[in-house]
């Protein structure tokens, strides 16, 4: 080709770069509108159940290459351009095998939760009903977060129809037992056990303190003010009451010669004083004598040494229980009114055959709980003082609740890292 | 005047040779070329960049169709495909199909539709359309992932008309474009580099058997339909290549119409890229036989008028 025909052709080849440049910023121009109101349309569909808006914005932040399972950040304004919340699209793993995919809705200050919305499109989805995601959701949307279980007794519940093996000779109802003497930090331990259909459907170990104006140990144990090595002793409490009612019978929490068992993930404090209790408990109800019989019996003593019943002497706690240490007396329950049956030996643990394969574990092996985000003093790296919101589940089912929980609290600690950037 | 005549000297000598025109293809690719990297990047850039070399390469830097059918290939890719799949591609297209039938112009089928395709078998994964135009412009982390997840495909449904025409949808790198492509078109027209007889009877075809099959659709529709779908970039850089398209005469328009028929007719059951190019390839392998019985024809009606 001749030099001035190169020439022709490049000086084409730069105008049709120039031409191509102006139709695609025309196109810019002209499409951005139509652009804008279709990404809007997509985000009201996808995100307005969880975090009601006008409109929303993707964020891009640095934060984000910090948190995996986050996958994007919208923040919604109002008509007047106002911000009002967060909606955070995360994904969180479990166990590294399965994953959970929500869509959680957070106001503009961090603090509560507007809604959590499930995107059914896991690779490897987690075992859980949409039921169930529903469940938690109406416990926690609305409440300020993070959020946690509420390891309280009444979690520790459990249906007769899956328990495999039972205690014989339980009689139905509630049955109460306490220490006689508190200890050394001024705590009286106590076992509450229910029964219904000769089954330990409900444990609770707690203590109350001599003082009335400290906190029960459960509680204080999750405010910081009773700690014990290892994890929090509300949570080993509720791992241990959970563990007897998926056993059964207290010798099978294998208890050493030093009152500590091994066969418990994350129980390393004593249970002497539980499993006692838990016996005395067993033994009133082969005996059918219930937590108000106990009162009763309670009362006789005081009426022996000190003429008067626990309510007449003030002694009750606002919680109903009977504070008292009796250690000035040592022979106080020689007055104690207990049950007409006195039992020598321990109940016999028989099988259902029913529910052979209800899928307890076995207890020749001991009991295992299996794994759970929420250890020590932290729910998902949040402390537990930190948690703003405690709830009951889904009843029985702790992990799953995790589960759901999970991605509400790592939307918390985002947006605390973020919202601080931004400040 | 026998039709023999028309053979013999004197002949025009031009400057219009093979050289120059894949010189004006290659000004004619500038407008898709400069859409793919205004919207998707460095990753557009280092594709059609590494896809031209290569080509280039493998034909010892003497072919000069091979960096035209390099970026062709290039720009029938979605924005994440992996170097590696782009690489295998434009080896097999050029390597295969070119220098195993004779080198440039013994091919039987568009190079660059033929690697397309394959890769599109062989990876399927990488050629799935994930990405919107504007998106992860800085990115180039695609380019060295093959395979992995399969990723959950775009597609333009529920894109505006305006943002249509604009090209901005999800699709291939340098087909979502059409008005660029046309601007191309017009510059091909211009530089009289070939001939655009088949790519415009092949996008009329298209659209008219289109109108006619879509019973419930309307004049819009079909027109999406040909923005869409790719057609036009298939006629505009694919159907103007002499060595596979007949350039001249009724065989040109034949080949047209037979191409844009098959497509309209393939939408009914085949979307992708697939259907924009399992027509062109069909079309490659017939093309020697058209020529030659339209040819047939034309000498029996010249000897006739004779």
């Amino acid at each position: 080709m001749r030099r001035e025909k190169i020439i022709m052709l490049t000086i084409q080849a730069a105008a049709m770069l120039v031409i191509s440049l102006v139709i695609i910023l025309l196109g810019v121009a002209l499409s951005t509108g139509d652009k804008n109101d279709r990404v809007q349309d997509e985000y009201q569909e996808q995100f307005f159940d969880v975090l009601p808006a006008s409109s929303y914005t993707q964020i891009d932040t640095d934060i984000l290459d910090r948190y995996n399972e986050i996958t994007a950040v919208y923040e919604g304004f109002d008509e007047d351009g106002t911000p009002v919340g967060f909606v955070i699209d995360i994904e969180t793993s479990v166990n590294h095998e399965s994953s959970l995919h929500v869509l959680t809705g957070i106001t503009y200050d961090g603090a509560q939760l507007t809604g959590i919305k499930h995107i059914a499109n896991e690779k490897n989805p987690v075992q859980i009903s949409d039921e169930e995601i529903e469940l938690v959701a109406e416990q926690i949307v609305g409440q300020q977060i993070p959020v946690s279980i509420n390891l309280d007794k009444e979690i520790v519940d459990v249906k007769p129809e899956t328990v495999a093996r039972r205690l014989s000779g339980l009689n139905d109802g509630t049955y109460f037992a306490q220490n006689h003497n508190a200890d050394k930090s001024g705590y009286i331990d106590f076992v509450e056990i229910d029964v219904k259909d000769g089954i330990i459907t409900r444990v609770q170990w707690d203590a109350f303190n001599v003082d009335r104006t400290t906190q029960n140990r459960h509680d204080a144990a999750l405010s910081g003010a009773y700690s014990v090595s290892g994890e929090n002793w509300a949570t080993q409490s509720y791992n241990l009451c959970h563990a007897l009612i998926d056993c059964q019978d207290p010798l099978l929490l294998a208890m050493k010669s030093d009152g500590t068992t091994d066969i418990i993930p994350g129980v390393t404090v004593n249970i002497r004083t539980f499993v006692d209790l838990v016996n005395e408990c067993i033994d009133y109800s082969r005996a059918g004598f219930t937590k108000e019989d106990y009162y009763t019996g309670m009362d006789a003593i005081f009426v022996a040494i000190f003429s008067g019943t626990a309510e007449e002497l003030g002694i009750i706690s606002k919680d109903g229980y009977i504070v008292y240490s009796f250690s000035d007396y040592p022979n106080a329950f020689d007055y104690f009114e207990g049950p007409d049956q006195v039992f020598e030996d321990r109940p016999v643990l028989e099988e259902d055959p029913v529910n052979q394969d209800s899928g307890i574990n076995s207890f020749e092996d001991g009991v295992n709980l299996g794994g759970s985000s929420m250890s020590s003093n932290s729910i998902d790296g949040i402390p537990m003082t930190e948690v703003r919101t405690f709830i009951g589940g889904l009843d029985g089912e702790v992990d799953k609740t995790l589960v759901v929980l999970s991605p509400v609290n790592v939307s918390y600690k985002f947006l605390k890292e973020y919202l601080n950037w931004l400040a | 005047m026998s039709y023999d005549l028309k053979k013999m000297a004197p002949f025009i000598h031009t400057d219009r040779s093979t050289k120059y025109m894949y010189f004006c293809m290659l000004i004619a690719l500038i407008p898709p070329v400069t859409f793919s990297v205004f919207y998707y990047g460095i990753r557009a850039l280092v594709l059609i960049g590494f896809c031209s070399f290569l080509a280039s390469l493998c034909q010892g830097f003497k072919d000069y169709s091979a960096p035209v059918h390099g970026i062709v290939f290039a720009l029938m890719l979605p924005a994440d495909a992996s170097i590696f799949a782009a690489g295998i591609g434009v080896l097999a297209s050029e390597l295969m199909l070119k220098k195993m039938f004779g080198g440039p112009g013994s091919n039987i089928v568009y190079p660059a539709a033929f690697g397309r395709v394959l890769v599109e078998l062989l990876f399927p994964q990488d050629m799935v359309i994930a990405s919107e135009p504007g998106q992860n412009w800085l990115s180039i982390s695609t380019l060295f992932t093959i395979g992995g997840e399969l990723k959950e495909p775009l597609n333009h449904v529920q894109y505006s008309t305006s943002e249509i025409i604009a090209g901005r949808f999800p699709t291939f790198m340098g087909m979502g474009c059409s008005i660029l492509i046309v601007v191309g078109m017009l510059f091909i027209w211009h530089s009289h580099a070939t001939k655009l007889a088949a790519p415009v009877a092949y996008l009329i075809s298209v659209f008219l058997i289109k109108l006619l099959i879509n019973f419930d659709g309307t004049v819009l529709d079909s027109l999406l339909f040909v923005m869409t779908s790719g057609v036009v970039f298939v006629a505009v850089y694919i159907l103007t290549d002499p060595t596979n398209t007949a350039q001249f005469g009724y065989a040109s328009l034949v080949e047209g119409v037979v191409a844009g028929v098959s497509t309209a007719l393939l939408s009914i059951r085949v979307s992708g890229i697939m259907l924009a190019l399992i027509p062109i390839l069909l079309l490659g392998l017939m093309d020697g036989s058209i020529r030659f019985y339209v040819g047939l024809l034309e000498k029996k009606r010249l000897e006739e008028t004779v």
